[in-house]
């Protein structure tokens, strides 16, 4: 019945780090190369037949890599809702990618999840490389690479103008997004977010929160991303949010020292809280449960949670996202709501 | 009666003459009174950046019904949808397209070589070296000199 693989539906979600330390603020970071072919339209203006063009001759540039980097490949066509939405949970398919996907979309994947390609969505191919921690350098220079090796095989649609050719123009140029992920407890609970946001905005970087539903739950974990790609080279950019993010990193140490020195009970209470309301919850809805239960991740990075694994607590995560949740309860446990079973989950771990 | 440029309406009243430096040329705007109110401008008093406002809005309309000769998208499509259709639409929606992306990207090209930045910059500092030693030669009476490095200048302006 299933059609993942165990690793994807069983191990953490890649974007959660394993450190449990207090200074750790970057908890992963992404970086990726959008491309299209020469002389076939865009996807969203390729007929089908263009499409499944596309399709083979980036298949063929794959498979002539060596050594051989992606033992996984999905057809978006062939694999269920459910499927697509857990691969989404993962981050391997973009949350938008049910407006861009059509029958020639594949997601090519390496064994530990952390090299992927994905064709025939917003572009005729996006690779990304991601890593956890902060290893901005190392990523973004082996996405280059990577897409230099394809080179050898296949022509992309290049001016000298505009650079790589992109469907949306808010990734023209280098065709290069790069991100990380960012735990700001302290500038959160401080109050000094909405500088740091505007600050970001300001010097061409995104920032948004983490959650989808961020009006209710805004969790403390941010996603940072460059806007600019027209006339700078992939190098400049992970070099300035190198800067940018060492920046931050300062502003949010400081905040968790001050958050510690001056005003302890406003972290117990805040961690307090969502580990209250989840260890007394009967249903507990997908939103709101991520939200609170990364709240009492960062608990245990702060060490004001002394009796959890952070291991466990991943792990924990990983099993209640919806997707992942309603893939190993299938057929199971009928009798039960599933917010009644991801309830029952978190308690066998936080109660003991 | 005239057209106004932004509206299309035929009671145009107001005429201004500015020199285009894209397209190298002198461009004559005509608005009606009611556009010409709603944008704060008067015969008057009208400031540059009023017009080159104007400018690029007249642009952006005249824009919309540029196609893509090789997949018929249109300026209107690609901002209704942040979407171009092909490779040749980046090259088709020419000036209008280019203010999209220098207000994305602060850039509107990618031809970002340092170089090619750092030789432009390093001309208009000669420039403004020539122009200081140019102003001393003219207080100085020396004629000669001073034609010497208004040539200079005008060559290097050129550039
Ligand atoms: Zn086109």
């Amino acid at each position: 019945m299933s059609s993942l693989p165990d690793h994807f539906t069983n191990s953490p979600l890649p974007w959660l780090n394993s450190t449990s330390d207090c200074d750790s603020i970057v908890l992963s970071c992404e970086a990726s190369l959008s491309r299209n072919l020469q002389g076939i339209p865009f996807p969203n203006k390729a007929s089908a037949t263009q499409l499944l063009k596309g399709q083979q001759k980036v298949q063929n540039a794959l498979m002539k890599l060596e050594p051989p980097l992606f033992p996984y490949s999905f057809a978006l066509a062939d694999l269920r809702d459910l499927d697509r939405d857990l691969l989404s949970e993962r981050r391997l398919l973009p949350a938008n990618f049910e407006s861009f996907s059509n029958d020639q979309s594949y997601l090519y994947c390496s064994n530990d999840e952390s090299i992927s390609c994905l064709t025939n969505s917003e572009d005729h191919f996006k690779v990304s490389i991601s890593g956890k921690d902060n290893c901005l350098n190392e990523i973004s220079q082996k996405v280059q690479q990577l897409d230099f090796q394809i080179q050898q095989h296949i022509q992309w649609a290049h001016s000298p103008k505009f650079g790589y050719l992109t469907a949306s123009p808010l990734l023209v140029g280098s065709g290069f997004r790069v991100s990380v992920l960012v735990n700001l407890v302290g500038l959160e609970l401080n109050g000094q977010l909405n500088k740091t946001v505007t600050a970001c905005n300001r010097l061409g970087w995104n920032i948004n929160s983490l959650m989808n539903d961020n009006e209710r739950f805004p969790g403390n974990i941010y996603q940072i991303s460059n806007q600019r790609t027209l006339g700078y080279t992939p190098e400049q950019t992970t070099r300035s949010l190198q800067e940018l993010l060492s920046q931050i990193s300062s502003q949010e140490n400081n905040q968790r020292k001050a958050l510690a020195f001056r005003s302890p009970e406003k972290i117990l209470d805040y961690i307090g809280r969502p580990y209250g309301r989840l260890l007394y919850s009967h249903l507990a809805f997908p939103a709101e449960t991520l939200h609170e239960l990364l709240l009492l991740r960062t608990g245990v990075q702060l060490k004001v949670l002394q009796n959890l694994d952070i291991d466990d607590i991943n792990q924990l995560i990983t099993d209640t996202m919806n997707a992942h949740l309603n893939y190993h309860q299938l057929g199971t446990h009928a009798e039960l709501a599933i917010e009644q079973v991801r309830s029952q989950k978190i308690q066998a771990l936080i109660a003991e | 009666m005239m057209n106004c440029h932004l509206c299309n309406s035929d009671s145009a009243n107001i005429q201004i003459q500015i020199h285009n430096h894209l397209l190298q040329a002198d461009q004559t705007i005509q608005l009606c009174q009611s556009c010409a109110d709603a944008r704060g401008i008067s015969p008057q008093n009208m400031k540059r950046e009023q017009i080159e406002s104007v400018i690029e809005e007249i642009n952006a309309l005249q824009g919309q019904q540029v196609k893509c000769d090789k997949c018929s998208t249109t300026l209107l499509e690609i901002r209704k949808n942040s979407q171009l259709g092909c490779a040749d639409c980046y090259d088709k929606m020419g000036n209008s397209l280019e203010t999209d992306l220098r207000r994305f990207h602060k850039r509107s090209s990618h031809e970002c070589l340092p170089v090619i930045i750092s030789e432009k910059q390093k001309r208009q500092r000669q420039i403004t070296d020539l122009k200081k030693e140019l102003q001393i030669s003219i207080s100085n009476e020396n004629y000669e000199k001073a034609a010497i490095l208004r040539d200079q200048i005008d060559n290097l302006s050129l550039l």
